[in-house]
């Protein structure tokens, strides 16, 4: 029944503010790049057809906004996510310690059955940019991935697309990997329910 | 023919926004009516309308604009002079230390966490208003020089200019004799130095050697020609602003006396119609001034929509709100207090409750089509979040843009500057010429901080700006088929990459909704709910409407009723209603509101619904 049926993936991609979320998603789906996007106001939506393992896949992408203010419309974003990436800039350290962050905020609201084997994906984009002015090392971004149950991480330029290409295709891949072990457990007649608020804290979004 | 009225629109609009005393049947009603169908594009006429619409100059007190005007203006200059300031030594210290140094936490003490703090709305604000409108070179264009405003004069003239302290009466010489604002753009200086570069490299050109390039030279700037912050010598830039600068001071003018809103993306998309309008005024008198006055619009805008842009409010529940912002220091600590207050109840004016709204509408004029979404699971969320927030600025073309706002503030100003009081105000001038007769409420001075507010009549109607949900519903059902015939991602592509251009059709469908009035019922439907109510209960309701309009009940139900009725006749015919001939439902036509002076007694009876008593 699986093999025929055309897979759809939702995709998620979140990060701080001007990190080149909207960026990355267009070099992705339309092969193109402009320093004139805007801020996105909500989330902006794309789709692209990929070929994985044989298998015609849809990739729904959400490209979210950055600002803080936004979150609260997470909840109807996230849920039901096949993977989310997580991105920052290389070059602004603090938009890889707000990773932390994001990455509880996307588990609190999407609530996916297993959250510790949810498939995230990071990205370090901006790599175009001179090296004196990186402020997150590979070593320290790759620590923290391994840290957090070995997400997979790749190092981007959205504005000369490099990397772009292949770590989307890792995220339609873990999605279906992922999709296809959540439609075993389904099989089973009566699913263990695994609680999502294992690990999950909630983040300090409060902004009174 | 259509040129004949078309020249007889423009001296209509000519005569109702110009400096002469109305006759008394030119009410603001009137004039309201009028402004829904468009504003001509001519001349200087729409800056005025939308000063006008907005409760910037009071409609009925002709006689007191250049001092109302003026007023403003001083006031804007003073918080230029008190908020935008240099950076001091020691911050400058600072900043230089961090940036030699990898780890600014080296650096850590409560004044430097405060400047960070504060240096990180500036960037934000920074990093959008660079991308303002990108598709027009405009924003990337010098601000013209005019001796007439403090913050346009090039620096140099600046200072021989300055004799003109004693800010008192425009008996002087056309100059502006406003106080010299040698620190205009400190706030600009701060960021170059606060930051390790300038990432698009704007900053980095010569000095006044402005030009349309814009963000595109950024390709450059990034890889490296920004040359290391190079920029930070440049400043400041001798030869004026940019004019996305300008609106970088507003918005950061607004979030520092705003800091239970501070600043919201987004805001800059709003502002910048606004700006754009009041800068390409082809009177020097009133270009000169845009910053000054595209702040006050601005802020009366945000009066309006404040709540959009309240994370607090967001979802559905808290309670109803209906406090104006203020730029006054005097009303900060209120504001904060108020929007705290908001947190703990039940609220139905944040963005969740506007979408609501909009589907609740939808519901009510096309159930097939809302039934549909509901069963694709498309939840408003995905599009109109941001139709709402930023008022269709990122749906359409700037000319579009303006056009659908003429409608949008022809109705909330009924809420900013009451139809009611500026009637009787208008009626207080008309009998005493005196030029303080007529203030009425609709504009007063805060004692306090010797600021001009914009206040009146806000909140006095249930549904505010109704009309926004209105045109977004119109967006919805005019592409009703494709919605029909699509799938979930399909429907939201075409949603957020809106196909339609005509927004004449599609402010004449809105008005067809907006006649039918908001949503009655007092039931809060949520999104889920809605499908419930199905569409036997939307023809009940209008048979119901109906009946009592044939009974002649009341003209506000029977006008309500009655579009009601012809909103879900025409559904499915997916024909543009802009242009219909009178006759047969004179009610609605949209032509009432274009008809020249003769038909406004007339029109006056049977136009607008009248929902208040």
């Amino acid at each position: 029944m699986r093999g025929g049926r055309k897979a759809l993936l939702k995709v998620i991609i979140l990060g701080d503010s001007g990190v080149g979320k909207t960026s990355l998603m267009n070099q992705y789906v339309n092969n193109k790049f402009s320093t004139q996007y805007k801020a996105t106001i909500g989330a902006d939506f794309l789709t692209k057809e990929v070929l994985v393992e044989e298998r015609s896949v849809t990739m729904q992408i959400w490209d979210t906004a950055g600002q803080e203010r936004f979150q609260s419309l997470g909840v109807a974003f996230y849920r039901g996510a096949d993977c989310c990436a997580l991105v920052y800039d290389v070059n602004n350290v603090k938009s890889f310690e707000n990773l932390d962050s994001w990455r509880d905020e996307f588990l609190l609201q999407a609530n996916p059955r297993d959250p510790e084997n949810f498939p995230f994906v990071v990205i370090g984009n901006k790599v175009d940019v001179e090296e004196s002015k990186r402020q997150v090392t590979q070593k320290r971004a790759m620590a923290w991935c391994q840290q957090k149950g070995n997400i997979p991480y790749f190092e981007t330029s959205a504005k000369e697309g490099i990397n772009v290409e292949q770590a989307f295709f890792t995220i339609a891949k873990n999605s279906l990997k992922q999709e296809a072990d959540v439609e075993l457990y389904s099989d089973f007649p009566d699913p263990i329910k695994i609680d999502g608020d294992t690990s999950v804290a909630k983040s300090a979004g409060c902004e009174c | 023919m259509a040129d004949l009225r078309a020249g007889d629109r423009i001296a209509m609009f000519e005569l109702l926004v110009g400096a002469k005393h109305l006759p008394p049947e030119d009410t603001f009603d009137r004039f309201r009516r009028l402004c829904f169908a468009g504003i001509p594009d001519t001349a200087g006429i729409r800056q005025r309308a939308w000063m006008l619409l907005l409760g910037h100059l009071p409609f009925g007190d002709r006689a007191r604009w250049p001092a109302v005007l003026r007023e403003r203006r001083e006031v804007y200059f003073g918080f230029v002079g008190d908020l935008i300031t240099p950076p001091t030594e020691e911050e400058l210290a600072l900043c230089a230390a961090q940036l030699r140094d990898e780890s600014p936490t080296a650096q850590r003490n409560p004044k430097w966490d405060r400047y960070v703090e504060e240096m990180t709305l500036v960037d934000q604000i920074d990093m959008d208003v660079r991308r303002t409108l990108p598709d027009l070179s405009f924003f990337q264009m010098p601000v013209p020089p005019s001796a007439l405003s403090p913050l346009t004069v090039p620096a140099d003239v600046e200072v021989v200019d300055a004799d003109g302290a004693g800010a008192g009466d425009t008996s002087a010489p056309p100059t502006h004799g406003f106080q010299p604002l040698p620190g205009r753009r400190g706030l600009f200086d701060r960021i170059v130095a606060f930051k390790r570069d300038d990432d698009f490299g704007a900053r980095s050109r010569a000095s006044g050697k402005a030009t349309a390039r814009g963000t595109t030279s950024s390709a450059n700037g990034d890889g490296g020609g920004s040359g290391g912050g190079g920029g930070a010598g440049d400043s400041p830039r001798r030869g004026g602003d940019l004019h996305w600068e300008a609106i970088e001071r507003i918005l950061y003018i607004f979030a520092k006396l705003n800091p239970g809103i501070g600043y919201v993306q987004g805001m800059n998309e709003i502002l910048g119609p606004l700006y754009y309008v009041l800068a390409t005024n082809p009177a020097e008198e009133w270009r000169a001034h845009a910053e000054p006055d595209a702040f006050f619009l601005f802020t009366a805008l945000m009066s309006e929509f404040r709540d959009h842009f309240i994370r607090h409010l967001d979802n559905v529940a808290s309670p109803r709100y209906s406090k104006l912002s203020v730029p006054s220091t005097a009303s900060l600590e209120s504001l904060s207090m108020a929007a705290a207050d908001d947190a703990e109840h039940a609220n139905e004016t944040g963005i969740g409750e506007s979408m609501n709204r909009l589907m609740r509408k939808l519901a009510r004029v096309d159930p097939e089509l809302h039934q549909n979404l509901n069963h694709k699971r498309i939840s408003p969320v995905f599009f109109s979040f941001r139709w709402i927030s930023v008022l269709f600025t990122q749906e359409f073309p700037l000319p579009d843009v303006i056009r659908i706002w003429d409608a949008v503030f022809a109705d909330i100003a009924e809420d900013i500057v009451g139809a009611e009081s500026l009637q009787a105000e208008h009626l207080d001038s008309s009998l005493a010429l005196d030029g303080r007769a007529g203030a009425s409420g609709t504009a007063g001075v805060d004692d306090a901080a010797g600021m001009v507010l914009v206040a009146g009549g806000g909140g006095r109607r249930e549904h505010k700006f109704e009309f926004v949900i209105d045109f977004a519903c119109a967006m919805m059902t005019s592409v009703r088929r494709e919605l029909l015939e699509g799938a979930f991602g399909d429907n939201i592509k075409l949603l957020q990459q809106y196909p339609l251009q005509d927004v004449d059709a599609l402010v004449g469908k809105a008005w067809e909704y907006h006649v039918m009035g908001p949503d009655q019922g007092p039931q809060r439907l949520d999104f889920g709910d809605m499908i419930k109510r199905s569409s036997m209960q939307a023809f009940r309701r209008a048979a119901m409407g109906m009946s009592s309009a044939a009974m002649g009940v009341s003209s506000a139900a029977s006008i309500a009723s009655a579009g009601f009725g012809q909103a879900l006749r025409d559904r499915g015919t997916q024909e543009p209603q802009a242009e219909r001939e009178g006759g047969p439902r004179p009610v609605f036509d949209l032509g009432m509101f274009t008809r020249p002076f003769a038909g406004a007694k007339g029109g006056r009876r049977r136009g607008m619904r009248r929902r208040r008593p």
